[in-house]
This record gives C-alpha cells, sequence and structure tokens, in this order.
C-alpha cells in the first residue's frame, strides 16, 4: 500500500464527483444517490443506488486503479468472484460481488454487492468494553455475543471448506444484526482459487489478527492464506467479541522476562500471550474475571490456538470445534447470570482443591493414588483434543441438541 | 470503571487515538471566526459519537490560548464531554508557545498511562488552529520545533492550520510540519476542517495501531489552501 503525502491528497477526487452515474455490466444506468456514502476504506467507498436501494456498489479506490497492474489484478479478481457468485451470492452472511460496475466508457469501476440490512453495527464497535456494547446493542449480554463468535465462526469455517480464505480480519469488515446475524463485508479481499484455478491472493491483512508467521515474513501475505492462518485470525475476532474487544495478546504491566506491553501485532510476534498457566504475563483484574467465566474448554481451545498454535500452527483448535465450545457457552450464559453479565462482579470462584482430590462424585478408585484429573485436561499433553476426532466424538463432550432452544437465535443464519 | 488515579477507562480495551485539539481564541477571532469555530467543534464531537470506530477509540483533550494557555478538557472519550459544548469567547493575545508547551505535557502523561495500564494507542494527532503572530513572540519555536521533529520522526501527528490573513506565511511556516506542509483554513471553513478531522480519525481507528504509517489521510482540498513547504 503506497504511502500518501498530505500535498498530494489534495489532488485526490471522491470517485463519486467523476461518477454520479454509473452502470452494470448489461449497461443499464445506476444513479448514485447524493451524499449516501455508506462505508469508506483504503479499497474504496461503498455508495447507495438511488434507483436500487436493496444494492449497493463499491467503486475502486482511484489511485488504486491509476496503477495498471493494480488495476488488471483488481478487475480479474472481481470477474473471478462473479463468476463464482452461484456458490456465494445467495449466501446472506457475504456481501458478494453480484456484477462488475462501469463508468460511461465501459471501464470496471467496481462492483455491485447486495446492501447489508439496517442496524447492523460492525464488530469494531463492540470492542470497547461494556459501555460500548451497551450504546449500540443495550440489551445484550455476553450470551448475545457468543451467538454473532458462534454465527462468524460457522461462517469462516464455512468458507474454509470451500477453499476460501479471509485475508483481511479487520473487525470493521463484519457485521452483526440485532439478532446475532453476521455479514462479511469487503469479500473482494478474500484469497481464493478461480475457477479457472488462478490464485487470487490478498497481501491485505489487519497486523492485530494476524499469524504470526505472516507478520515475521511479510512475503507470507502475498501467498495463499493457509487455513490455520485463517484459524488464528478468526480466533483473535471471536476471542474479542467474547472479551468485549480485549485483545488475546494484551497483558498489564511487564513479562516475566522485563519486556513492558507493546501493540497487540508486536505481542503477537513475540507470543506474550496472557492466557492459561505459565504464561509468562498476566491481565489485568477486570479482564481475568470475563475470562474466568468461559467454560474450561474454551479456554483451552482458545490457548491451544494463541499459545501452542503460535510456533506451530498445526495445533490451532479448528473452527467448527471452537464454534461448538462457544455454543456451550451459550448455553451456559442462559444457565448462570453471572456468566451473562457484560461487568461481572468478580471471577468465577475457584472450585473447593479438596474437592478436586476427592475423586468423581459418587466415588472413584484410582488405585495409584493420583488425584482425579478431569478427562478434558488430558488432551493438553495430547497431540490433539480428545473431541477432535470429530464435533460428536470423543469424550466427555456434551452430545447434540443437549442444549435448550433459547428465543435468541442460536442456530446462525446460513442460507 | 476509571482507573483510580487518573480519567483512563480501563474497561475500554480499545486502542485509543490521543487527540490535541489547540484552539487559538484570541481577540482577533471575535465576531464570525469564533462562532463558526464554535460550530465546527460541535459538529466534529457529534460526528465523532456516531462514527462506530473513532467513538470507541478517540480521546480528545481541549485547550484554548489568548493571553495564556488553558486546558478547557483534559483527554476523554467524546462521551465525557457533554453532548453541547459551551461556546469559546475570543479576547486576549495569542499564547503559541503556552499552548504547545501544554500539549507536550499532556500528551507525555498520557502516553505513560496508556504504557502502564496497556492500553495499546495510535500516534498521537495535535492540531493547531491559529489566527494571529504569537504573542510574546519566544517561546514557541522550541516546542514547535520539537513537535516538528517528533512529526518528522514518524511518531505523531502535527497539522497547523492558520486562519484568515493576520498570520504571516513565514511564521506559519515556521510552526508547521513538513507534511502537509503550510496551509490556511478557506475562509471559515471550520466545519469542514473539522469534518476532515473527524473522518481522518475514523480513518486512523480502523486500522492497527501499529500500522500508523500505512493510513491513508483523505483529501484537505475541501478546507485548505495549500501555500507550500514549511520553513527548512
Amino acid at each position: 500500500m503506497k504511502k500518501l503525502t498530505f500535498e498530494n491528497l489534495s489532488n485526490i477526487q471522491d470517485p463519486t464527483s467523476a461518477h454520479t452515474k454509473v452502470y452494470d455490466d448489461d449497461g443499464v444506468a445506476l444513479e448514485l444517490g447524493e451524499e449516501q456514502q455508506l462505508g469508506a476504506g483504503a479499497g474504496g467507498g461503498v455508495y447507495e443506488i438511488a434507483n436500487a436501494p436493496q444494492f449497493c456498489v463499491k467503486l475502486f479506490n482511484p489511485v488504486d486503479m491509476a496503477d495498471a497492474a493494480e488495476r488488471d489484478k483488481i478487475i480479474q479478481r472481481v470477474e473471478a468472484m462473479v463468476q463464482m457468485a452461484g456458490r456465494f451470492a445467495r449466501d446472506p452472511r457475504l456481501a458478494w460481488p453480484l456484477g462488475p460496475i462501469r463508468d460511461e466508457k465501459k471501464n470496471p469501476i467496481g462492483y455491485a454487492m447486495r446492501r447489508v440490512p439496517e442496524g447492523y453495527k460492525p464488530f469494531r464497535s463492540l470492542f470497547g468494553g461494556a459501555a460500548a456494547v451497551a450504546r449500540r446493542f443495550p440489551e445484550w449480554g455476553r450470551r448475545e455475543l457468543a451467538v454473532v463468535a458462534k454465527n462468524f465462526l460457522e461462517t469462516v469455517h464455512f468458507l474454509e471448506t470451500q477453499g476460501v480464505q479471509v485475508a483481511d480480519a479487520n473487525p470493521c469488515n463484519f457485521v452483526a444484526g440485532p439478532d446475532g446475524r453476521v455479514v462479511f463485508l469487503d469479500t473482494d479481499s478474500f484469497s481464493f482459487r478461480g475457477p479457472d484455478g488462478t490464485m487470487h491472493c490478498s497481501e491485505m491483512h489487519f497486523p492485530d489478527c494476524t499469524a504470526p508467521e505472516i507478520l515475521s515474513n511479510p512475503a507470507l501475505a502475498n501467498a495463499p492464506r493457509t487455513p490455520e492462518q485463517g484459524r488464528f485470525s478468526a480466533a483473535v475476532l471471536a476471542f474479542q467479541l467474547l472479551m468485549l474487544g480485549q485483545h488475546p495478546y494484551t497483558f498489564e504491566g511487564e513479562t516475566l522476562d522485563g519486556a513492558t506491553v507493546g501493540t497487540p501485532e508486536e505481542n503477537i510476534r513475540r507470543g506474550y500471550c496472557p492466557l492459561g498457566k505459565r504464561a509468562g504475563c498476566h491481565q489485568s483484574p477486570q479482564w481475568y474475571a470475563l475470562w474466568s467465566w468461559f467454560p474450561d474448554t474454551l479456554q483451552y481451545a482458545f490457548i491451544r490456538t494463541f499459545r501452542d498454535g503460535h510456533a506451530n500452527p498445526a495445533a490451532r483448535t479448528p473452527l467448527d470445534v471452537l464454534a461448538l465450545e462457544v455454543d456451550k457457552f451459550i448455553f451456559e450464559c442462559g444457565r448462570m447470570p453471572e456468566r451473562n453479565s457484560l461487568s461481572p462482579a468478580g471471577p468465577k470462584p475457584r472450585r473447593d482443591p479438596a474437592a478436586a482430590f476427592a475423586g468423581p462424585p459418587g466415588g472413584g478408585f484410582r488405585g495409584h493414588g493420583k488425584p482425579f484429573v478431569p478427562r478434558h485436561a488430558g488432551w493438553q499433553s495430547q497431540g490433539r483434543p480428545a473431541y477432535a476426532n470429530g464435533p460428536y466424538g470423543g469424550p466427555g463432550f456434551p452430545q447434540r441438541g443437549s442444549a435448550r432452544r433459547m428465543p435468541f437465535p442460536s442456530s446462525g443464519n446460513r442460507p | 470503571m476509571k482507573d483510580y488515579d487518573s480519567d483512563l477507562d480501563v474497561r475500554n480495551p480499545a486502542a485509543r487515538v490521543p487527540v490535541v485539539v489547540l484552539l487559538d481564541c484570541s481577540g482577533s477571532m471575535e465576531g464570525e471566526p469564533i462562532d463558526e469555530l464554535n460550530r465546527g467543534l460541535q459538529r466534529f464531537f457529534d460526528e465523532i459519537r456516531d462514527d462506530d470506530a473513532a467513538s470507541v477509540s478517540a480521546e480528545i483533550a481541549l485547550a484554548t490560548f489568548a493571553s495564556e494557555a488553558r486546558l478547557e478538557h483534559g483527554f476523554a472519550s467524546v462521551f465525557d464531554y457533554p453532548d453541547d459544548l459551551p461556546p469559546f469567547k475570543a479576547e486576549g493575545l495569542t499564547a503559541t508557545g503556552a499552548a504547545l508547551e501544554l500539549a507536550e505535557k499532556l500528551l507525555a502523561e498520557r502516553e505513560a498511562l496508556y504504557r502502564a495500564k496497556g492500553i495499546p494507542h495510535y500516534k498521537p494527532w495535535v492540531i493547531v488552529l491559529t489566527d494571529g503572530e504569537p504573542v510574546p513572540d519566544k517561546g514557541w519555536r522550541e516546542p514547535a520545533e520539537r513537535f516538528k521533529a517528533r512529526a518528522m520522526a514518524g511518531e505523531l501527528t502535527y497539522l497547523c492550520v492558520g486562519v484568515g490573513d493576520s498570520i504571516n506565511k513565514e511564521t506559519l511556516a515556521e510552526l508547521s510540519a513538513k507534511e502537509p506542509g503550510v496551509v490556511r483554513l478557506q475562509g471559515l471553513k471550520f466545519s469542514a476542517f473539522f469534518c476532515w478531522l473527524s473522518a481522518s480519525m475514523h480513518d486512523v481507528s480502523v486500522g492497527s495501531p501499529g500500522s500508523g504509517e500505512n493510513v491513508r489521510l483523505r483529501g484537505i482540498g475541501g478546507w485548505a489552501r495549500y501555500l507550500g513547504g514549511p520553513a527548512r
């Protein structure tokens, strides 16, 4: 991405000053609504269509389109995505390109997509603590945030199964609705293989949600993204949703080796994650309180991704498994009001250590004299978690359907 | 929940962008200039409140300078400011130096607090809106040079905007950083300037704190007259 100085910025025209009317692939004129910019980013702006309010258009940044190589890359990518629209365009979770948008000279300048319904808010707006969540969705508790996280994880997992990776995991690129459904924006930054076999890579990445191997070797950003890299990014965003914006690689004070806290990007590079035991750094008390109310298995799933998975991408928790753990948390939030609170009074009370050593309920004899250890703790020392055999397999994993149906949709917003 | 020894909201984990706004409220701003400035400032706060990203990140410190520099409000989220800002009045001289030193002190304390509390932050912004020659004519060049050096090193964004024609180009050039150079406000387009500023806060807030170098700022042609590079 080019760095722009102030002095040449004054020469950049807002795309709508040059294009008040744009055209679809059939030459039909689409009038851009006056002063109806719905969004803007580095890649371009999104505009309402006055005569088709259920759709909108993204017009690419004129700076990018002025560079011939960049322009060709963008156009080829959008063309490939439009060819794939049959697989993805109907999915309400994706703002997928439906067709190219052209200027009066028939040059491609953007694409059309379905417009996000009213009332959807970017994840970014929920990452400011309990007060920020209350401002956007006053009725929400942690359960509703968990529903959003689950829907998000399931969507990323679905894309992964289709060979598509979310390259730019910027929290402004995902929006959540009042009912917990999610929509993925900026889909033209996805990394995917086109119908003709061409790999469309995207160098876009949001450093705070980028896998450490890419941060250490920026050349990897231009390479095809791997599912493991996608799992890292998605897990960071899911964590932030559940933790009201707190980043998994932020800590308070200094590390045990004397390092001070840096930006989340710097902490990811250095592997400073305060989650779990013997982390070398610690969370501040109010964030520990929120973290402590997660079920143990959800905590382990995150720890596997952020600590074990920092240097070993294969160890990162698969997203369908992480989504199931979040589903369990949704159930628990309904059962225990403390788990649902955005501002818990304190951390979850620890279990009495003596009770932990007493063995399983109803008696249990470990002839070798070792203390009883919960089954779910065993996977920490094994190559894969006990439930990794499949979402319904493995010992100790709740059977699907055991969660009570709650009024707030928890089954996602699949098409 | 505010930290017990400061007003930092530690329950908001979002990366902060600290913004110091220094407003010239000297006597020469009396009348339409100060009215337009007040209107523009109100619009700035309203737009930040409505912005999904900037509302959780921007922390604004507001200071005015006339015969002395005065801190009107320390660093705070827009939600900690009153919905309707009390209008500023214009009277007195132009203590630009005192204002710049105040901004330095505020920023140093705030950045130290962010580090202590583990709150990530973006590059700070220092905005100076001034319509007159600094009076007294001493004590302003040194802090201006320090801000210019920090801006050159990429540590902060420092923007000095001349208002009207009373401040001559040479003084403005000495106050201004290399980027964007010497700029004057077009007429009394305070609202357009503050719209640009709130949009810039959005652009910064949607990025990662560590990627400040790559933020694309919007064109300033809507409110600025570019007069060339700063003094060497």
